[in-house]
């Protein structure tokens, strides 16, 4: 990590749990900022110094407002951005939580309501 | 139970206003309508479906129960409000989070789900924004006061009353408090439920775009800074993870780098173009590392 002290502007992290971010800090550059959106607990280690050094800034940030996302939705259907899904049945929900939990599932569980809908 | 919604006052400033009555369109679709298709014929009218009913929901009655079959209440549709048939919903680790108490206290019953896609089956009588038939989106908020500065905005999520997140949070419609989209319908106003454009595929929809757009960092606040985000839009897939985040090819000069706590996310990360700084897993005692050919590759 030391290598690449001082080079980012902008690191935005999803990490969901607190950890120690000092490491990260330092690899921002002047004003760069450390963004997170994931750990929702007590953030761990950031000492002040190190943000005054470089002017650095830790910021947070939660969704997106309608209108961002409306505009995210409309650009990305225009030109086709996907996720990557894997259908499951309302009443598989509960294996679905420990796929999400332990980190076996490979893209992101959707609930399929419609099939059943259709077939009604 | 059940209240009709009354619209506050004044809603001026940069928000748009929906006015004009389009007449109370309840029409439940016959179900044999493909899911993605655009097309509105076969609609009956039916007024019930404006009114407050149960619907089906699946979800936990207490932080270590497991999910299972509820009946729930959806509000009579308001002036201003939409009633989707839920289509599609993502799964997102904050559902089980809230579950399982372990973002603080959790309303139970608790019927999670943020990432909705369906059909508009009925609207209020002064919603412009959509008709009978169209497909509509719900993301983490389905309400906000409106007239505070940041909702003016257009940044409702930081309103100043707060927000009313699509569950778990107090319903000012019901005075209960709200249920999310692992459900059979959901009752939304119509200022927070997105237009999904014709002809998209909706199950991939579904997660992508109704969660944390944050990730794609539309903050007013960086964009001042001279990194913007913007230039980052668009590029989000799913991860393994489930996160949604900045990983396509860089863009308008800047490197992009991923740092994913998992190898899976690097590697898909590497196809889109990115650099990767490898990362171990973030537990404590845990050293993170850098490997360095990623970063020399951009």
């Amino acid at each position: 990590m030391k290598a690449h002290a001082g080079k980012f502007d902008l690191i935005i992290s999803t990490v969901p749990n607190g950890y120690p971010m000092q490491a990260f800090i330092d690899l921002l550059k002047l004003n760069g900022t450390l963004v997170n959106v994931g750990a929702m607990e007590p953030l761990k280690e950031v000492k002040g110094l190190h943000l005054a050094i470089g002017r650095r800034a830790l910021a947070g940030s939660i969704i997106g407002g309608i209108a961002e996302t409306q505009e995210v939705v409309d650009y990305c259907a225009a030109r086709n951005i996907k996720a990557q899904v894997q259908l499951i049945r309302p009443d598989e929900i509960n294996t679905a939580f420990e796929g999400v939990i332990d980190k076996s599932v490979r893209y992101r569980y959707v609930i399929d309501f419609a099939s059943s809908k259709r077939a009604g | 139970m059940t209240q009709t919604y009354t619209e506050e006052k004044s809603v001026a400033g940069r928000r748009r206003v929906l006015k004009a009555g389009a007449g109370l369109m309840a029409a439940p679709m016959l179900g044999a309508m493909a899911a993605s298709s655009g097309n509105r014929g076969g609609i009956r009218n039916d007024p019930s479906a404006a009114a407050a009913q149960n619907v089906r929901a699946v979800g936990a009655k207490s932080a270590t129960a497991p999910l299972g079959s509820l009946t729930i209440s959806r509000r009579a549709v308001g002036p201003r409000d939409v009633l989707l048939d839920i289509l599609y919903c993502g799964v997102c680790h904050s559902d089980i989070h809230t579950v399982r108490g372990e973002w603080g206290p959790t309303q139970y019953p608790c019927v999670p789900g943020h990432e909705i896609v369906g059909r508009v089956i009925a609207v209020g009588t002064e919603v412009t924004k959509f008709q009978v038939g169209d497909i509509g989106g719900v993301g983490c908020i389905v309400d906000s006061c409106g007239v505070c500065e940041p909702c003016q905005d257009d940044l409702e999520q930081y309103c100043e009353k707060g927000m009313t997140q699509t569950y778990g949070s107090p319903d000012a419609h019901t005075g209960g408090y709200t249920f999310g989209g692992y459900s059979d319908r959901v009752v939304v106003k119509d200022h927070f439920v997105i237009r999904i454009p014709p002809g998209a595929d909706l199950a991939a929809m579904a997660p992508f775009a109704l969660r944390r757009c944050h990730d794609l960092l539309a903050d007013a606040a960086l964009e001042t800074r001279t990194w913007s985000a913007r230039g980052c839009r668009g590029h989000g897939r799913t991860w393994p993870c489930g996160r949604a985040t900045c990983c396509g090819p860089p863009c308008r000069g800047h490197r992009v780098y991923d740092h994913i706590i998992e190898t899976r996310g690097c590697q898909a990360s590497r196809r889109n173009g990115c650099g990767a700084l490898h990362g171990c897993r973030g537990h404590e005692g845990t050293r993170w590392q850098v490997r360095s050919d990623h970063l020399d590759r951009t």
